[in-house]
């Protein structure tokens, strides 16, 4: 998703949720009786309780489950950081610290209650989150997608140069495939980092080091593509600083690079403080000086 | 990915306080008739496996348990290390139709509306009444479909998988596959077909609902036969996915393995087919996304496929709803004919888009023209847009369409009093959208600056900065008193001719090079050409014309196909320059 993705707070909710889940699961477990919520029995009189734990890295979760803990077995994730321990009647389990993007593990723990639990874990590597996140991003975008603004700011200025006389249609066309020229030179080879990434988020077994590598070798080629779209601007400043009350400056890209911005999902040089507000929902309000810019680009109030 | 990951948490949270309290997710509405919906699912619960099996693949099955064997089952299907997870499925709901408008309220829109003396577009017998083909002059508010339609040859056949229950035979839709996941699995999927059934309905009223065929009728109806409505695509080929029963509720399994069906996966119940290039899921259960529906979610994106999805009609954040708050869907609202948000319609930072949902002309259960209200009715108008596109441009991926949305809406009117929606881009400009997409305008000989493909840009030409700009350029004029001349009307021009802006006397020939001919404006190499009021105010005292021709020789010079009369008095200009 390009401009909408807006799913943080899922993410930043989930731990807490989680816990409680947990907590009511387990003691309501502890708590013993036959009517035991999230759990039932089996023609053998094993009571069977499937718990999912969501931990993330780092931590550990202890719980009090019913009955003495008689054994553990790992059914899944071996391969992981994350462990289960007992003493008595509680059950620890402790997830390190993660380099797999996807990791989950899975336990059965014999209480001498004759209860079964099936503890499945979703280790979180929260590490990862703000990576994923403009890893997801990049995978999604396009060279025309990183510098759009700088692409519909130069329109906008050849078409007032047009209608203003300056320049005949031929030479606005012209302007224009050279500018789209600019960008797809300069983006020879992004679509092969965007085709990386995308591979790498698709697989369950890759890591954080992989991504990271992934999303700075992808960050070259993104440069590149900034300074291009920077020349794209650089090419109809003098004609952007007429409508506006301050100067964009001379090599805009050497002074505001293309950057991705979290809160908007998107690629921009101008969503930043220097030029004015990022609101809550993405949309950005530019400063008074800039105000000729709130009426190109559509995110803009 | 990490996404799946953090979904699959909640989802399985989510499962598990279902697990605990031996109910389904919270109904979205009041109202809902699922009552025993929600009894059945009570007793009986449906456990989506999902397992790893050979070469990396990964399975999808659903269990169905006796409620209070959940649990166990589960417990038991987790102790196999090659089983994923293990998710109880929850209800989805088609969300509640506003009930019927009387059409008499509908025609008052119609008179109200676009005074336009175009002729229809087509003679479909609830056209007129389809606002949201209108032109751009009801308050620039709606989709403007019949212009859209206007650009576009539909030369290719868009296939449109329709996740829905309630689909009957009509004589204004066609349906080239379908199959039924539930309620009478297999491939009857009409409500009168023998093989399919409503469990918690008297069989007499097995018609009343009609939700998936009021939202094919709206995505792809067969257009130009005299009958009934007009899609909102024409050449589509529509797949129906009959996962809901007569009351309108299904099992989010049976979506997920709907949508892998229309992706063209193999490991579903029903026979494969070729992937579908758009989906519409017209449901909204107020629970989070389950990794399961994400995961076939993110499989059909994969084979770029566009998924479109209600926002919901509870007048609510839409990300707490799925599957709207799922990623890589397109959430769309629903806005009123005018352009203000519909108060039922759920919104929020998720809806990417919206459109008009309410007064939707559609069909009845006998076929008969009524109107309805609902999100599931904005969600096929925006799926059947985005099929329009695609027949021209065949091979854009779901991100590219995602770029174009963000490109392609238009403000929400917000009444005195009232607050805006967020509503994602806007409402969806058919135009526009095609605008991104690059295809191009029709040629017109004459029009306001402002129009074409410049509009998308008509804020920025308007602004005070630019208008003082092209003031200082054209001694006085803003972009409003601005004409564009485009030569490549004549189609009979050559590169090297001029294109030409010209007047002579009245009652004289219209020639260029005519006695009483003077040029205006010219320009020998291009073949665009931009006059302004001034010029165009001369037609109160002489014949004015555009010719692409050799000025020079008069050799093509011809009002057969190089000439043209400019006509000022039809020029329109744009709804922002009044």
């Amino acid at each position: 998703m390009f401009e909408h993705n807006k799913t943080k707070s899922h993410g930043g909710k989930f731990p807490l949720s989680i816990t409680l889940t947990s907590a009511i699961i387990l003691s309501a477990c502890g708590g013993g009786g036959g009517d035991d919520s999230g759990s039932s029995s089996s023609q053998t009189g094993i009571t069977e309780t499937p718990v999912t734990l969501a931990i993330p890295e780092g931590t550990n979760v202890q719980q009090t489950l019913n009955g003495a803990i008689q054994s553990i077995k790992q059914i899944r994730g071996d391969q992981y950081p994350v462990t289960a321990s007992s003493e008595g009647t509680t059950l620890t389990i402790a997830v390190g610290d993660l380099q797999a993007l996807n990791a989950d593990a899975r336990f059965e723990v014999m209480t001498n209650q004759n209860t079964r639990y099936i503890v499945s874990v979703v280790a979180e590597n929260t590490s990862a989150d703000a990576l994923i996140e403009q890893a997801r991003a990049l995978a999604e975008s396009s060279a025309n997608a990183i510098v759009a603004d700088d692409l519909r700011l130069a329109n906008v200025a050849l078409e007032l140069k047009y209608l203003g006389g300056q320049i005949t249609n031929a030479q606005k066309q012209m302007s224009q495939a050279s500018n789209s020229s600019t960008v797809v030179t300069a983006a020879v080879d992004l679509s092969t980092h965007v085709d990386d990434i995308t591979r790498i988020l698709a697989d369950n077994a890759a890591t954080e080091s992989q991504l990271q590598l992934a999303i700075d070798n992808a960050q070259l080629a993104i440069s590149d593509v900034s300074e291009a779209g920077g020349a794209v601007v650089d090419r109809v400043r003098l004609t952007v600083n007429e409508l506006l009350d301050t100067d964009l400056p001379s090599d805009i890209d050497a002074t505001y690079p293309v950057e991705f911005v979290t809160e908007a999902g998107r690629y921009s040089r101008f969503m930043t403080t220097e030029f004015g507000t990022l609101q809550s929902d993405g949309s950005f309000t530019f400063k008074t000086e800039y105000d000729f810019l709130n009426s190109v680009f559509p995110y803009a109030n | 990915m990490n996404l799946t990951k953090r979904t699959l948490s909640t989802a399985v949270a989510t499962a598990l306080l279902g697990s605990v309290m031996a109910l389904p997710a919270t109904p979205a509405f009041a109202g809902q008739p699922s009552a025993p919906a929600i009894e059945a699912a009570e007793y009986e619960a449906r456990l989506v496996v999902k397992r790893e099996a050979i070469n990396d693949r990964v399975t999808y099955e659903t269990i169905k348990v006796p409620a209070e064997l959940a649990d166990q089952k589960a417990a038991e299907l987790l102790q196999d290390p090659s089983v994923i997870s293990v998710e109880r499925a929850q209800l989805m709901y088609t969300p509640t139709p506003q009930p019927a408008q009387n059409r008499s309220q509908s025609q008052s829109y119609s008179q109200n509306a676009n005074s336009s003396s175009e002729a229809p577009l087509y003679n479909d017998a609830m056209y007129g009444d389809q606002l949201y083909f209108a032109p751009d002059d009801l308050n620039n508010r709606n989709t403007r479909l019949a212009e859209t339609h206007r650009r576009l040859a539909f030369d290719n056949t868009i296939r449109v998988g329709i996740i829905d229950g309630g689909f009957k035979r009509s004589s204004d839709v066609s349906y080239e596959d379908g199959y039924s996941f539930d309620h009478g699995a297999g491939p009857e999927f009409y409500n009168s077909d023998p093989g399919t059934t409503c469990t918690f309905r008297d069989p007499s009223e097995e018609d009343n609902n009609i939700h998936g065929h009021q939202v094919s009728l709206v995505a792809g109806a067969l257009t130009d036969n005299a009958f009934g409505i007009s899609g909102a695509s024409r050449n589509v080929a529509l797949v129906a996915a009959r996962t809901a029963g007569c009351n309108g509720v299904s099992f989010d399994s049976e979506n997920a393995e709907a949508v892998r069906w229309l992706a063209g996966e193999t490991d579903t119940q029903a026979p494969p087919i070729e992937p579908v290039k758009v989906i519409n899921m017209s449901f909204a259960g107020e629970q989070q996304c389950p990794s399961f529906l994400q995961d076939a979610i993110n499989i059909a994106r994969s084979k770029g496929i566009v998924v479109v999805v209600a926002a919901g009609n509870d007048g609510a954040d839409s990300n707490n709803y799925s599957p709207a708050n799922c990623n890589g869907v397109v959430t769309v609202a629903a806005t009123r004919a005018p352009g203000n948000v519909a108060g039922f319609s759920n919104t929020g930072t998720n809806t990417r888009i919206a459109a008009q949902g309410a007064t939707m002309p559609v069909l009845d259960g006998d076929d008969n023209p009524t109107t309805i209200s609902g999100t599931s009715f904005a969600a096929p108008l925006v799926a059947g847009t985005i099929a329009a596109t695609l027949s021209d441009r065949p091979n854009l991926t779901p991100a590219q369409i995602d770029t174009m949305l963000s490109q392609s809406g238009k403000p929400q009117m917000v009444f005195e009093g009232n607050s805006a929606k967020d509503i994602g881009a806007g409402i969806l400009d058919g135009m526009l959208l095609l605008d991104a997409a690059g295809v191009p305008r029709e040629v017109i000989a004459a029009q306001s600056a402002l129009a074409g493909d410049r509009e998308q840009y008509a804020d920025a030409l308007n602004h005070p900065k630019a208008q003082t700009f092209l003031a200082n350029q054209t001694g006085g004029q803003s972009a409003c008193d601005l004409y564009e001349i485009d030569g490549r009307f004549a189609s009979n021009a050559a590169q090297s001719d001029t294109l030409a802006f010209f007047r002579v006397n009245q009652g004289e020939p219209l020639d260029p090079r005519g006695a009483t001919a003077v040029i205006i404006a010219s320009d020998s190499d291009s073949d665009r050409l931009v006059i302004t009021q001034d010029d165009a105010d001369l037609a109160s005292s002489y014949q004015l014309g555009i010719a692409h021709c050799d000025l020079d020789t008069g050799s093509n010079c011809s009002v057969r196909d190089t000439i043209k009369a400019f006509d000022s008095a039809n020029l329109n200009k744009p709804a922002s320059c009044s």
